[in-house]
């Protein structure tokens, strides 16, 4: 069993290490690219929406302000690109733990409209504030992930095969991260304020203490999302604060699956594949996104992951696992 | 020894008295019952023992430490427990994972255990697991550990609710009406659950309106009426109180 498990796992890294050499278009590249950027953001926003149970609608800010730290520290100071993803984190991080504070005493509605109000503040400050943040024109020309490494000296990440290396070695360890916080006692108190707040308090789980794990951690996520974005798109604007971003990385994680471990991924990658295979549809794109949106909603309220799940188990006719 | 000491407790909604100058006190391993009309306090009594309401005036004691006031996941983790009157279970989650969630106390694992997945932390888990079983063996609950809690019946999910809170390893036990609503079969599961928990050395404070139960299991009983205490004494004694008589059980109850 164990032996069968480290199998899959080593095909699963031998699989995503040869991906590239497979993929031979570039733009298929750059889709998987992005996905993986949606990937890291969307597993913080389930951490909080889908464990704990409260809707964030300020992971946003938490992505732009990432995006922005590693611009600015990039741009202005030339920092390495170890420096700016780091304090990219620490940035998104920090706002966390202050936004954290102010809203994580509110619920349901309350919660959702002051992150909400947040992001909305953060997105007019880029906008207004030209001197510092280049205003609605955005920052251009952010470089790519470049260093110096000692024993190594100068490097520099400039192909799209490099740069997807990268994404996933942020990738998979926060996957791990993710995997083994919610299969812990950390996890299941997330889930047992999500299934009912004053049960759990009463057994001595402190919402505030909890939900803000879950917040702060998802926060520095999205802070790590945010600086990879910046790096590889290149350009930043505070078009990254808006709410756009914000509804995808809400359908990705919906529709992968709220409170599963895999269902954000699954949610990336199909959520940024199909509007691009879409396209050759033009002017139908949008509406038969909204349609396909519409029909899974209705059919798998709970996600691809659950659902994928429940087929399997039904097939190998096990009982339902328990931790 | 004196567990819990209550002096002068109150609180008031916007000028109406829902508990009044309380006083009372529970000694270890002691059950004792908690009766009244309905609108009596009971509930709200359990809800300022517990941390929910913040008293208007008064103290609370847990071994001569003075609990007023705190959060209410702060005096579950001292060791007072409470269940609640309307049922509350984890309705999407199993029934072992339910009390595993109840358990989160006995939790020492630091992140960094939880993160790297140490021996230490590997030890807890499969431990807590095992003491999670045990919980369900202790209430009848062994045979549905894989149901969801929201598929139980009634009577299930107030045993799992009892579990859930034994998983807090309590000193004292609140009991909210654990009996409400049960036939006369489960009526006298409960109660013999609530005897096996007293003799673990669990205290036990139990709001119920099944005489039956109370009368039974009680050593002290206190009644309420209107937020004040009306009278306080052995079963017996409460039986055959006047004001309890006359504010609650009725002139036709059996006073022998």
């Amino acid at each position: 069993m164990k032996q069968a498990r480290m199998l899959a796992i080593a095909a699963a890294v031998l699989g995503l290490g040869l991906l590239p050499l497979a993929l031979t278009s570039k733009y298929l590249l750059h889709l998987v690219i992005m996905a993986a950027i949606f990937a890291i953001l969307t597993m913080g926003l389930n951490l909080i929406y889908g464990y704990v149970g409260q809707l964030s609608l300020g992971h946003t800010a938490f992505f732009g302000i990432g995006a922005y730290t590693s611009a600015l520290l990039a741009l202005r100071l030339q920092m390495g690109f170890g420096w700016t993803l780091l304090s990219a984190a620490i940035a998104a991080g920090a706002a966390g733990i202050f936004i954290g504070h102010i809203t994580l005493r509110l619920r349901e509605a309350y919660f959702v409209i002051v992150t909400l109000s947040f992001s909305e503040i953060i997105y007019l400050v880029a906008v207004n504030w030209v001197d510092f943040t280049g205003g609605p024109m955005g920052l251009p020309d952010v470089p790519s992930p470049a260093g110096r490494l000692p024993g190594i000296g100068a490097w520099e990440i400039t192909s799209k095969v490099s740069y997807y290396y990268l994404v996933m070695a942020v990738l998979l360890p926060l996957a791990l991260i993710v995997y083994r916080m919610v299969r812990s006692p950390v996890g299941t108190a997330f889930v047992a304020l999500r299934e009912n707040e004053d049960l759990a308090t009463s057994v001595g789980i402190g919402a505030y203490r909890y939900a803000m794990i879950a917040f702060v951690t998802g926060a520095i996520f999205a802070g790590l999302g945010g600086s990879l974005y910046a790096h590889y798109v290149g350009f930043i604007s505070p078009e990254v604060f808006t709410f756009h971003y914000m509804i995808i990385m809400l359908v990705m994680a919906i529709m992968g699956g709220l409170g599963t471990i895999s269902g954000p991924i699954v949610g990336s990658i199909l959520f940024t594949l199909i509007p691009e295979y879409l396209r050759v549809a033009e002017k139908l794109r949008e509406p038969i996104f909204g349609a396909i949106l519409m029909v899974s909603i209705i059919f798998m309220p709970q996600g691809i992951v659950p659902l994928v799940g429940r087929l399997w188990r039904a097939l190998r006719r096990r009982p339902l696992e328990t931790r | 020894m004196r567990l819990v000491e209550v002096q002068d407790l109150s609180i008031c909604f916007g000028g109406l008295w829902a508990v009044r100058d309380l006083a009372l006190t529970l000694d270890e391993r002691e059950i004792l019952g908690v009766i009244g009309p309905n609108g009596a306090g009971k509930t709200t009594f359990f809800n300022l023992i517990s941390g929910f309401l913040k008293p208007t005036r008064g103290r609370l004691l847990f071994r001569d430490q003075d609990i007023t006031g705190l959060e209410p996941y702060r005096i579950a983790k001292l060791g007072i427990v409470r269940t609640f009157q309307s049922t509350k279970v984890f309705p999407n989650l199993t029934v072992l994972q339910g009390v595993r969630a109840g358990c989160h106390q006995r939790v020492h694992s630091s992140w960094k255990d939880i993160i790297f997945r140490s021996r230490a932390f590997r030890e807890e888990d499969r431990r807590i697991a095992a003491e999670a079983l045990a919980l369900l063996e202790f209430t009848g609950l062994a045979a549905r550990r894989d149901a969801l809690a929201k598929d139980l019946s009634y009577g299930e999910q107030r045993l799992l609710e009892v579990a859930v809170a034994l998983g807090a390893q309590p000193k004292v036990l609140l009991l909210d009406e654990p009996a409400a609503g049960m036939n006369p079969d489960e009526t006298n599961r409960m109660v013999d659950l609530v005897t096996r928990i007293r003799a673990q050395g669990i205290a036990v404070m139990l709001v119920e309106h099944n005489m039956y139960m109370v009368m039974g299991i009680s050593d002290r009983v206190v009644c309420l009426n209107y937020g004040q205490k009306i009278a306080e004494g052995t079963p017996q004694e409460i039986r055959c109180h006047r004001d309890v008589v006359d504010a609650y059980l009725g002139q036709g109850a059996a006073c022998a």
